[in-house]
């Protein structure tokens, strides 16, 4: 007797039994699912997004075709998307710029009006950008309290001790206020621009037909000119400093003559920044009732590599740049920006962001979603713990994802790693995870044979199909192996469940 | 003034001329230290101040090495000859205390400007060599402007004599100074 029972790829992790397997590593690469058509791209922002740091930035907003925005556009071509882009990032504009012409634009109009004017759709696919900086004045304070000098060295001693800290004589809290106000901000009956002095710190921004906080912002910028599908990607700002702590031995009393008193106060101002941002964001998804704008922490993509300046790793940011073009001077506008290394660091970032979030969504067909993206959707759902409404896919290369769309409403629902793509499993009702999340769980790879008991088992993508190879023992009733929370049994009839 | 001292032209004479101001102001406590030529050992003065700013001796601190140190000695003894001037024209701001304050700010003027002075350590070869550089511009700033108040320079001192031990090993290993 041959039986070949179909069982459950939750049998791919097994925990308890002694199996000659083979352990794969828990993270494969996950490749980028290429969307189907062309993708509308928008890269706007504020001069941490123009690419004012990278030497050889052109025209009075600074741009770099290094900048994060380009890169990336650059970086999701060379995998297969089609994207026609925009650039419209601009050094030192603020958010109320982004809907309001500025006087010295240059006969620009707004940043988005800008990129109609560069042919760009009514509803981008994809807007990126990076704006609040300037907003809370923090540009204008590191201008002034990093390389801000007096014209001789006698002036330090006529001003006092607080002479050496041009600009650095505003306080924590004030900085710290002007981050939460973009946010909450507390007056609502201010009119005019910020950046013209007319509304102050605390007042709400002009968001073009209204007034209101970032979020309202991010909000309408969703709502109003992104695409159905459209997602929008807000790029923090770094630290630019590493904490002092984190400095070389022979660095002390000031990193890139930043003394180590102020870099210690801007750095915490700049993870307040940061963590607003990402909080607006979170407040703006909750508004939308879906995750229509994502966070890129680019505090943490540089704090985590160490590259923040007096880091131990490759400075992805510029310290005191000088412009040897015009003699020996300070080029104000360049230091402290983020430099091409740090870009292109960024675009890296934001290409795993957008691949993760934005491909999947465009897909409510499942059958052009499989033949777009080289999958199998053939999967019983049920078989690989997942509801029966939906639809579990597979590439035909273990490298790639496993993938689970809902056909009704098109983005995936969860995504493993290759390693452990089948093995996934519901932990509780509506919840699932990887079988990695599973503590002492093997990985069986596709092609695996493997002995058990007087069973030949052979893995598959979706299954494990085993052949009883002696007959003495057909009276074998059925097994029950744990696995978690779950149960796996093989029924009377052979078939496991 | 010592053998490792190799400004040239103007440079060199106004160095020798900033040695001799700064001997006749000296008080009788660190009248050694004074007519000391640059580029030997830290004396000991300095060396006690740097300690007490809580950042462990400065000679115990390993620099990295110099890439190109021919590269950078150019420069330093070349265009960027007022960065390496900045050590030589603070250390009397140890040596001497707050009352050299308006005598070293109108010596570092002839320099250049605060902003040209820091153009000129940013611009070193040496990513190294120009952080310290750099930092003695900026602690140097701070201990300046301390200076009308007595505590506050006593307080920015030792930090000031730290990055000032620092930078001058770097240049005298380079042989700049």
């Amino acid at each position: 007797m041959r039986a070949r029972p179909h069982v459950a790829g939750l049998l791919l992790a097994v925990p308890l039994m002694s199996l000659a397997v083979v352990d794969l590593p828990t993270s494969a690469a996950v490749p980028a699912a290429v969307p189907h058509g062309e993708v509308s791209w928008q890269s706007a922002g504020d001069s941490y997004s123009s690419g004012e740091g990278v030497f050889g930035n052109v025209g009075d907003c600074a741009q770099s075709d290094l900048a994060y925005g380009p890169v990336a556009v650059e970086r999701l071509g060379e995998t297969g998307w089609d994207i026609s882009s925009t650039f419209t990032a601009c050094t030192s504009h603020l958010v109320e710029d982004y809907f309001n012409p500025r006087q010295d634009s240059e006969g620009r109009g707004s940043l988005w009006d800008w990129g109609i004017e560069q042919g760009g759709p009514q509803q981008p696919d994809i807007i990126t950008m990076s704006f609040g900086g300037n907003d809370i004045g923090f540009a204008d304070v590191i201008k002034e309290c990093l390389i801000g000098l007096p014209d001789s060295w006698g002036e330090f001693l006529v001003g006092g001790l607080a002479s050496s800290l041009t600009g650095c004589d505003i306080s924590e809290e004030e900085l710290t206020a002007r981050v939460d106000a973009l946010l909450d901000p507390p007056r609502s009956d201010c009119t005019g621009f910020r950046r013209t002095g007319e509304a102050g710190y605390d007042c709400t921004l002009d968001i073009g037909d209204r007034r209101g906080s970032i979020i309202d912002f991010y909000y309408d910028v969703v709502t109003q000119r992104l695409s159905e599908h459209g997602q929008l990607y807000i790029v923090g700002y770094p630290r630019l400093i590493a904490p002092v702590d984190q400095w070389p031995g022979w660095i002390k009393t000031s990193c890139q003559g930043v003394l180590r008193g102020d870099s210690e106060k801007l750095g915490r101002v700049s993870e307040h920044l940061n963590m607003k941002l990402n909080e607006a964001v979170r407040r703006v998804n909750q508004a939308l009732g879906e995750e229509r704008v994502h966070f890129l922490d680019r505090l943490a993509l540089f704090r985590d590599g160490k590259h923040e300046l007096c880091g131990t790793n490759t400075d992805w940011l510029n310290g005191i740049a000088v412009d040897r073009g015009e003699g020996l001077g300070v080029r104000l506008a360049t230091s402290f920006h983020p430099n091409a290394d740090g870009h292109s660091g960024t675009a890296d970032a934001l290409v795993d962001l957008v691949s993760a979030t934005f491909a999947q969504r465009l897909y409510t067909d499942v059958t052009e979603f499989a033949a777009q993206s080289g999958v199998v959707c053939d999967l019983d759902p049920e078989t690989v713990g997942y509801p029966a409404d939906t639809v579990a896919c597979y590439s035909p290369d273990w490298d790639d994802d496993v993938v689970l769309v809902d056909p009704e409403t098109g983005p995936y629902l969860s995504r493993c790693p290759a390693a452990v793509g089948l093995a996934i499993v519901p932990f509780a009702e509506g919840s699932f995870g990887c079988v990695d999340q599973v503590p002492n769980a093997t990985v069986l790879p596709p092609g695996t044979v493997v002995q058990y008991g007087n069973y030949e088992c052979t893995v598959h993508h979706a299954s494990i199909e085993c052949t009883l190879t002696s007959e003495s023992f057909a009276f074998l009733g059925p097994l029950t192996f744990k696995f978690g929370n779950n149960t796996i049994q093989t029924l009377d009839d052979g078939q496991w469940r | 003034m010592g053998e490792g001292m190799v400004f040239a032209g103007p440079a060199r004479f106004r160095a020798i001329l900033m040695t001799v101001v700064v001997a006749a102001s000296l008080t009788s406590a660190c009248s050694s230290d004074a007519t000391r030529a640059l580029g030997t050992p830290v004396p000991v003065q300095v060396a006690g101040l740097a300690v007490q700013a809580g950042f462990g001796d400065p000679d115990d601190v390993e620099l990295p090495d110099v890439p190109d140190p021919d590269g950078t000695r150019t420069w330093l003894l070349g265009e960027g000859a007022a960065a390496a001037r900045l050590v030589v024209e603070t250390e009397e701001l140890w040596q001497v205390g707050a009352t050299s304050c308006a005598q070293v700010a109108a010596n570092l003027d002839t320099l250049g400007s605060p902003e040209e002075v820091l153009a000129a350590a940013v611009d070193v070869p040496d990513p190294v060599t120009a952080e310290l550089l750099m930092d003695l511009h900026a602690i140097t700033g701070h201990l300046l402007g301390a200076c009308p108040d007595e505590a506050s320079f006593a307080g920015v001192l030792p930090e000031f004599a730290w990055q000032w031990s620092l930078a001058e090993r770097r240049l005298q290993g380079l042989g700049v100074l």
